[in-house]
This record gives structure tokens, C-alpha cells and sequence, in this order.
């Protein structure tokens, strides 16, 4: 009964804030971008297009709630055939990913079905474009950022420093890992890769995001070019900096706070609840943030094509976000124009970037993404599990 | 015709305040448009400044339109050296990089680098292997005699178009002394 009531917190949670994103995700676009396509401003907002938003929204969350209930099917079974059994166990812990997935199939075959509905009323963007020639301001790194992104890496060696200080007072062998019920079935050695490990993976993964993010910026389309549109628009890019500076801050704490907090407990073996409340409120609240960044990011949007327009920007009639809907493919998910040189662009639903899948240093990142990263994180769950 | 247009024009006071006073931009804008073949109605692709209510001047930019007939290439040194000469880009200012500005403008990087290459061999540009490309401080050679009669033979055939596409010669001449005015004020 335990285990079944954590796995329905754990999917409730899920349904809120997956499901949550997913039904809010037409209000992430672009002003002019509709279910990735390009449209005049206003038809959002029209008769056709707010029914459109409405029946996309309606099968976002009926499919949520199917998959919930098939997740907490699942649950129950898992729960009535015994935690202790690897089929029960698998039927516990896989109820999650099988919501999630389930969540995202779903919302994936709503928006495909709403672009359908939204490409008779499709727009061709201006053939007209505009650019400024001063180097653009949001170039630079303000301070806030700058500490922002130190802080991370302090947290990581002030962590790396204590357990140094105090590696006498590491139990030789302690637990952490937990199943569904709360029964330990994972156990840590003091080596110093096994200790270090999880510092390491933060380290390396704020690294790497911190360098994604610096790159995408640095490789963004301007799509506007009036002084107060580019300023918009690079206020729009550091909220999306914070966003990944958020995410960041919530794997750093957790495993550093795991490694630091674990082995100095009273008893080793007790579940670890603030740990466990900490992953899950964190992860809704990281969530939550995300959701609200990417309304301001689109409210950015929304105010820097009003600037160009007041400015008299000619290319600000329908510009959408300089690419042509024919190189959209897959639904508006997948792009490949080879007249296009950059590789990384804007994804259509307003989130994250795309790569151009025309360009062959598309393949390389790519390639990082599937084989790389997977990689290291199977090679790390390996360690850890041995 | 055109002789008999040619000798109309020069008889005005306009077109004679015009010719003493033309600069740099309208010779520019004849050349540009005119001696490199371009149509006389496309002024669509040009650099362009607007103003804004903060600062009184809108940044320096730059307009391409793929539907022109005009080389995209040929857009972006036009509309580059238009800037320059305007004093809107100063000697110095650093530009946007060539890979910057091809994904702007959604053309081939090759497009933005031949603009660049061929505004460096006028001496209007610098362009460093590290700090990109950079603004010059261009000193225009002395005219020969050759680059005036070459100028008033196209200005001739541009008058000659414009008339043809139906503006009067009253007007083309109050176009001609208009942006003369424009453009000795700006000095």
C-alpha cells in the first residue's frame, strides 16, 4: 500500500506538471508562429483559431488522464503482486516513464492534428529582411549571470572540500539507493570515484550546459532589428539562460546535498524523505518555473514585434521567425533547409532549439546527444550499481 | 531624346545647384542602382536609418529582398557602403561577423563574404583574420575627369528611365536638388 501511494503521488505530480506544460504549450510561440506554422498575427486570436487551441488543449488533457489512469493500473498491480518481486517492482517503478511517454505521445499527436487544422490559414513570410549591423548587446555576460554560474561550481568544490575534510567520518560502506517501499537496495563504497562520482556528473553537466547555452546565443537569429526589439529579444534569451541556470541549481543541490547529507545520517538505512521531498517539490517547482519563464520569453516576443512595428521596421509585416514552413517537417518538429547556415535554430513550439538537419555538424551534435551523453550516464548508473 | 531631355535639365537652376552639389550618396545611388544595372524602381533593397523616440536615430540597417533582381551580394555592399558613406557606420565599428550575419539574413555565408571581400578591396572595410570585419577610415581618391563624364552619362540614362516610367522633369530636378540639400546639410 505504501509503495502504491508514493507511485500515485509521484504520477500526480507528473500529471500536473508534464500535463500542465504540455496543454499551456500554443501560449510558448513565437507571434506569428501557430502549431509551427507561419500565420498572420492575428489569427490566433480569431474565432478559428482560438477553437483550434481549444480542441489541441481538450486532447492534451483527456490523454493525460488515460495515461494516468493506465499509470496507476500499473501501480496497483505492481503493488498487489509485491514490491519485493522483480515483475511487481517493474510495474511500480515503470508506471512513471509509461505516463510520462504516454503524456508526450499524446500532446505530440494533439499538436501534429492541430497544425493540420492551422495550415489552410498558413502565411508566407516576408521575403523582405532586416538586419542591424552593430554587434548586438546581449553579447555580453552581465554580473548576476556571471555569479550565477560561479555559485554552481562553488557549491560543487565547497561539497568536494567537506567531504575531503571529513573522509575518516565515511562509513566504509553506507546506503544509497531505495526502492519503491523505502527498503535499501543500493550501497556505496568510500572509494574516491564512488564519492567524487556524483560531484563529477554535476560539474560536468553545468559545464556543459553553461558552454550549450553560451553557444546558442551565440548563434541565434535576430529576427528583428530596431534598437528596442533587440533589446527585447536579448532580455527574452537571458530569461532562457536563467531557465537553464535553474536547471542547473536543482541537479547541483540534489547531488551534492545527496553526497554531502547521505552518509552523516544517524542511520544510513532510514529513507531518505528530505531528499526524496527535495526531488520531487524541487522538479515541480523547476517546472513550474519553467513554464512561467517561457510565457515571459513569449511575452518578450510578443512585445519586441510590437517595437519593431512602432519603429517601422518594413520587414515586420508577417516575418515569423525567418524560416519558411516547407522546411518544417515531421509535424513542424524537424528542420532541414539547406539554403539555411545555421545549425542550430528556434523550435517552432517555443522551447529549446532544433538542429538544421540539412547541415552535417547537425549529425555531430546529434550524435553527442544519443551516444555520447546516453553513454556517460549508462557508465555512471553501471558504477553505481556495481 | 535624351540629348533634348539632358539640355531641358541643365538649363534648370535645380539640376545646375544639384550637379555642384552632388555628394557621395547620390553618387552612390546612381551607382549602385544604375551603372551596375539595377532596375531605377527597386529601392527596396538599401540600407536604411530609422529614428526612434530614445535616441532620435534608429541603428544603422541593413535591407535585403530575395525577390530582387539584384544579387543578394550586391544588397548587402550596397546597402554597407550606403552606411559608410552616411557616416552612419564609423571608422573603427566593428560589424556583425560574417557567419552572424549570413544566419540573420537566412543566406549562405559565401553571399555575406563576397559583400565584405569586395567592399575591403574598396577600402571601406578591414578585415581581420581575428577581430572580424572593421569599418575604415576610407579617404575617397580625387575625381578624374573620366569619373565625371562617366557619372553624367549614366545620370543621362537615369534621368532618361525615370522620365520613361513617368516622372516629370520638374520633378526628377526637385528629387536631384532635394537630396543634394539633404546630403550638404549632413556635412
Amino acid at each position: 500500500m505504501k509503495s502504491f501511494l508514493t507511485m500515485l503521488g509521484v504520477n500526480v505530480a507528473n500529471l500536473l506538471m508534464l500535463g500542465g506544460v504540455l496543454a499551456l504549450l500554443p501560449r510558448f510561440r513565437r507571434p506569428e508562429l501557430f502549431f509551427a506554422v507561419t500565420v498572420a498575427p492575428d489569427f490566433p486570436t480569431s474565432e478559428a483559431g482560438r477553437t483550434i487551441e481549444r480542441s489541441y488543449r481538450r486532447r492534451v488533457i483527456y490523454q493525460a488522464l488515460g495515461w494516468f489512469g493506465l499509470s496507476l493500473l500499473m501501480a496497483g498491480a505492481g503493488a498487489w503482486v509485491g514490491e519485493e518481486k522483480g515483475f511487481g517492482q517493474t510495474l511500480l517503478v515503470g508506471s512513471i516513464p509509461i505516463a510520462s511517454f504516454g503524456q508526450l505521445a499524446g500532446a505530440i499527436h494533439a499538436f501534429i492534428r492541430a497544425r493540420r487544422q492551422v495550415l489552410p490559414h498558413a502565411v508566407q513570410p516576408s521575403r523582405v529582411r532586416e538586419v542591424s549591423m552593430t554587434v548586438p548587446p546581449e553579447e555580453s555576460v552581465g554580473p548576476g549571470l556571471m555569479l550565477l554560474r560561479l555559485g554552481l561550481f562553488f557549491i560543487i568544490i565547497a561539497s568536494a572540500l567537506y567531504l575531503w575534510l571529513r573522509w575518516e567520518a565515511i562509513p566504509a560502506r553506507f546506503p544509497s539507493h531505495w526502492g519503491v517501499g523505502g527498503k535499501v537496495d543500493g550501497w556505496t563504497t568510500r572509494t574516491p570515484l564512488a564519492i567524487g562520482l556524483p560531484l563529477l556528473f554535476a560539474a560536468l553537466f553545468d559545464a556543459f550546459l553553461i558552454g550549450f547555452m553560451a553557444i546558442m546565443k551565440s548563434q541565434t537569429r535576430h529576427i528583428y532589428s530596431s534598437e528596442e526589439a533587440l533589446k527585447l529579444e536579448a532580455k527574452a534569451r537571458r530569461a532562457g539562460d536563467f531557465i537553464a541556470m535553474g536547471g542547473c541549481y536543482f541537479l547541483t543541490i540534489l547531488l551534492c546535498g545527496g553526497t554531502v547529507w547521505l552518509p552523516f545520517r544517524a542511520d544510513p538505512s532510514a529513507f531518505p524523505v528530505p531528499f526524496v521531498l527535495y526531488s520531487v517539490l524541487g522538479g515541480l517547482t523547476l517546472l513550474v518555473f519553467l513554464g512561467l519563464a517561457a510565457l515571459r520569453i513569449s511575452n518578450y516576443r510578443d512585445q519586441a514585434r510590437k517595437a519593431a512595428l512602432a519603429s517601422g521596421e518594413a520587414v515586420a509585416q508577417v516575418i515569423g521567425d525567418r524560416t519558411e514552413d516547407r522546411y518544417w517537417k515531421w509535424g513542424g518538429l524537424v528542420y532541414s533547409n539547406p539554403n539555411d547556415p545555421a545549425v542550430w535554430v528556434e523550435k517552432r513550439i517555443g522551447i529549446g532549439w532544433t538542429t538544421n538537419m540539412a547541415r552535417w555538424q547537425s549529425w555531430v551534435w546529434l550524435a553527442l546527444f544519443i551516444i555520447v551523453l546516453p553513454g556517460v550516464m549508462v557508465a555512471v548508473a553501471l558504477y553505481c550499481a556495481r | 531624346m535624351f540629348n533634348k531631355t539632358w539640355q531641358f535639365l541643365e538649363g534648370t537652376a535645380g539640376l545646375k545647384k544639384t550637379l555642384n552639389g552632388l555628394s557621395a550618396q547620390c553618387i552612390l545611388y546612381v551607382y549602385n542602382r544604375h551603372w551596375r544595372g539595377a532596375d531605377v524602381g527597386d529601392v527596396r533593397a538599401r540600407a536604411s536609418c530609422r529614428e526612434t523616440k530614445e535616441t532620435g536615430m534608429g541603428l544603422p540597417t541593413i535591407r535585403i529582398d530575395l525577390d530582387s533582381t539584384v544579387a543578394v551580394y550586391r544588397q548587402i555592399e550596397d546597402a554597407l557602403r550606403a552606411l559608410i558613406v552616411e557616416g552612419r557606420l564609423k571608422p573603427g565599428e566593428r560589424l556583425p561577423t560574417v557567419r552572424q550575419l549570413a544566419i540573420d539574413l537566412v543566406v549562405h555565408h559565401n553571399t555575406v563574404a563576397e559583400a565584405y571581400r569586395r567592399l575591403a578591396a574598396e577600402g571601406w572595410l578591414d578585415l581581420g583574420r581575428r577581430r572580424g570585419a572593421t569599418v575604415t577610415a576610407r579617404e575617397g581618391p580625387p575625381p578624374t575627369p573620366e569619373t565625371r563624364d562617366n557619372f553624367v552619362q549614366r545620370l543621362r540614362e537615369l534621368v532618361a528611365k525615370a522620365e520613361g516610367d513617368g516622372l516629370k522633369r520638374k520633378e526628377i530636378a526637385t528629387i536631384m536638388e532635394e537630396l543634394a540639400v539633404k546630403e550638404r546639410g549632413a556635412e
